[in-house]
């Protein structure tokens, strides 16, 4: 049986600047998600993640194109009633957490309740029920100052959902996690995607999470394509001659029309400051991806 | 929202308490100019307020006595005297003047007094007589420590010198102090004799004053007759028009300066919020819920910016009086209200700049780390 389609995205376009300035940062896309599915976006920096981020969950408007969420097209919407929607419909997670440091964990889950009329009641049970899920009893009335990484996200992954959204948007959840954390965070994400079913979309650059995405798209200038999890793009950084994954490289750079890509900033810094004496140990005809310049292994 | 605004005043007690210091500051420098101000208004019309006169008479057109000249024959003091309804007349001669003391020059009233006299002259005494003779002078007892001279001193009234026998209470303004002379001395210094200046009329205890007045008016010529508490709020508005525009720019000064503290105070906060405005904007809040929690932070710390200058003000003004015996200060329930308003208007004059950073605030910038 088909799912229902809880995000719909069509040909957004987001430019900034204008003339020569003129910079695309999100470049015609359009994107579905239907309900309990996980999507991973992926892409090297600066390639518009945290824009289309901003677009999907109305804190930004598109230049051109529409975003309808459970049908209802928030692109069309004037300022005054975006709010609700965030309310009501979308649950932020972000990379910093941003937990209000005045209020307590449990004031901080229920922050957001507090912003729909009549649902207080109601959420305040589900806030104790999200407390005790994500284990944060003992911390119920600690302040954010006082939580490790792991519990402040899993306050923020509780807040995100006390108005029980449809979509979930994290930005780099694990980002500022150690390993133990941020793969705990990444498995309640699941859970909350499959037992509850909401749709959850994830910026990362962490490969670790690759295993419980149903989706991964890769955005690079703006544009989006669709990858599947277990493929890969090895090439070698020019430098040490690691093995590299085009797809997920942070570094990259390029020269004389190629791009190569960096497992380090150090690598990146030694080949900015010499090309030549890279270059030439990497003949263009060598490998399958030679159009871009990388060396497919 | 508005509970997390709060929360977050408080979570930095320390700057919070800078901030309302600061301001307390500000509304304690208007608090202190006004109760001088009051202070003074009332002193400056302390004689009026004091004498025990059911009506005031005096020549035709007059209506205070501040700052004021009027004449009347005397003989007008006994046809006033033998009206039905008036209980008893004292008359003085009065001159607005500068007496020197020493090196010290004093702007005076100077009230010649009929002696013997019941009820015209000094209601509280300190020291010595309150009926001076010829060529004596009562004068009020800060002024003669502040001067220092006691009894048995001598200062000059015009071209007189006049020894001092008697020391008054509450006859001491910085605008104008009360002294008392023999009336013959004055009707001498003035080069006018058989004249009065007012008349301090007693009413029966069967009579009002108003139907006094009434009775003077209608039966003596060329007089004004008004009852005692119609010519001290008469006395009273003149005081205070002539004080207003200097308290007024004074109070200016300061709500501009308490404007400028709470505005930074408040502006500071929000400089320091950006970020979790910008997530609380994310999270759904409204620009207009942020606006009413800028503007109730910083009514907030304005009242109790108010509340502090008035909890200090009250504790200060009793100790200044007597550190400062010259200045008289009056803190009115009518001063604290007027501040108030006055914080009212600080508290949302200072959020309109921070209230307007917060509505440019980019809610997508919440994802920035």
């Amino acid at each position: 049986m088909k799912e229902k389609v809880v995000l719909c995205a069509e040909n957004l376009v987001k430019t900034f600047g204008s003339g020569h300035t003129e910079v695309r940062a999100v470049d015609d896309i359009s994107l579905s998600l239907e309900a309990g599915e996980l999507v991973l976006v992926m892409g090297p920096s600066g390639s518009g993640k945290t824009t289309l981020l901003s677009i999907l969950g109305g804190l930004l408007r598109p230049s051109s194109g529409r975003v309808l969420i459970d049908g209802t097209d928030i692109s069309a919407m004037d300022e005054s009633q975006l709010p609700m929607i965030r309310a009501r419909s979308v649950g932020f997670i972000f990379q910093a957490f941003n937990l209000l440091d005045a209020l307590t964990v449990e004031e901080n889950i229920l922050f957001p309740a507090r912003l729909i009329r009549g649902g207080y009641g109601e959420a305040s049970k589900r806030a104790g029920e999200l407390i005790e899920r994500l284990k944060l009893g003992p911390r119920r009335n600690a302040l954010p100052h006082t939580l490790s990484g792991g519990e402040k996200q899993r306050v923020a992954i509780a807040r995100a959902l006390i108005n029980k959204p449809p979509l979930i948007l994290a930005d780099e959840p694990t980002g500022n996690l150690d390993s133990v954390s941020g793969q705990e965070v990444m498995m309640i994400l699941h859970d909350i995607a499959k037992d509850e079913g909401r749709s959850i979309i994830l910026v990362t650059h962490d490969p670790r999470v690759e295993d419980v995405a149903d989706r991964i798209l890769w955005l690079e200038d703006g544009g989006l394509r669709d990858r599947k999890s277990e493929q890969h793009s090895w090439v070698r950084d020019p430098v040490c001659g690691m093995r590299v994954d085009e797809w997920t490289a942070e570094l990259s750079t390029s020269h004389e029309g190629q791009s190569y890509y960096f497992c380090a900033q150090r690598c990146l810094e030694r080949f900015k400051a010499d090309p030549q004496r890279y270059v030439k140990d990497f003949p263009g005809d060598q490998g399958g991806a030679a159009s871009s310049g990388a060396i497919s292994l | 929202m508005l509970r997390w605004m709060i929360k977050s005043l408080f979570l930095e007690p320390l700057t919070l308490l800078v901030a309302i210091a600061s301001a307390a500051s500000a509304f304690l420098l208007i608090i202190m100019f006004e109760g001088i101000f009051a202070g003074e208004s009332e002193q400056i019309v302390a004689y009026v307020r004091n004498v025990k006169a059911d009506v005031w008479v005096m020549q035709r057109g007059v209506s205070n006595m501040h700052m004021a000249t009027s004449y009347l024959p005397d003989w007008k003091v006994r046809q006033v005297s033998e009206l039905p309804g008036v209980a008893g007349v004292e008359s003085i001669l009065y001159l607005n003047t500068v007496v020197e003391v020493a090196d010290q020059r004093w702007f005076s009233y100077v009230v010649g007094l009929d002696v013997p006299s019941e009820y015209a002259g000094p209601w509280a005494m300190a020291e010595g007589r309150d009926q001076p003779a010829a060529g004596e002078v009562v004068v009020p007892e800060v002024f003669a420590h502040m001067s220092q001279l006691g009894i048995g001193g001598t200062l000059r009234v015009t071209d007189r010198e006049f020894t001092i026998v008697g020391l008054s209470k509450g006859t001491f303004s910085m605008a104008n102090s009360v002294i008392f002379v023999n009336k013959v001395d004055l009707e001498d210094i003035m080069s006018s004799f058989d004249i009065t200046s007012f008349m301090l009329v007693k009413a029966e205890p069967d009579t009002t004053p108003e139907q006094v007045a009434a009775i003077i008016e209608g039966a003596v010529e060329h007089v004004s007759a008004l009852p005692a508490s119609q010519f001290l709020k008469n006395d009273k508005r003149l005081a205070m028009q002539m004080g207003t525009e200097t308290i007024a720019l004074m109070t200016f000064i300061g709500g501009a300066l308490a404007v400028l503290l709470v505005a930074f105070t408040i502006y500071s906060q929000v400089a320091r919020q950006r970020r979790e405005l910008a997530v609380v904007k994310a999270l759904g809040v409204t620009n207009r819920a942020i606006y009413t929690s800028v503007v109730v932070q910083a009514i907030g710390i304005t009242l109790a910016s108010v509340a502090v200058a008035t909890m200090i003000a009250m504790a200060l003004l009793p100790a200044l009086s007597n550190l400062i015996p010259a200045v008289t200060m009056t803190l009115t329930l009518v001063s604290v209200a007027k501040i108030t308003i006055l914080g009212l208007f600080v508290a949302v004059i200072a959020a309109y700049l921070p209230a307007r950073q917060v509505a440019r605030l980019d809610p997508a910038s919440a994802f920035q780390t």
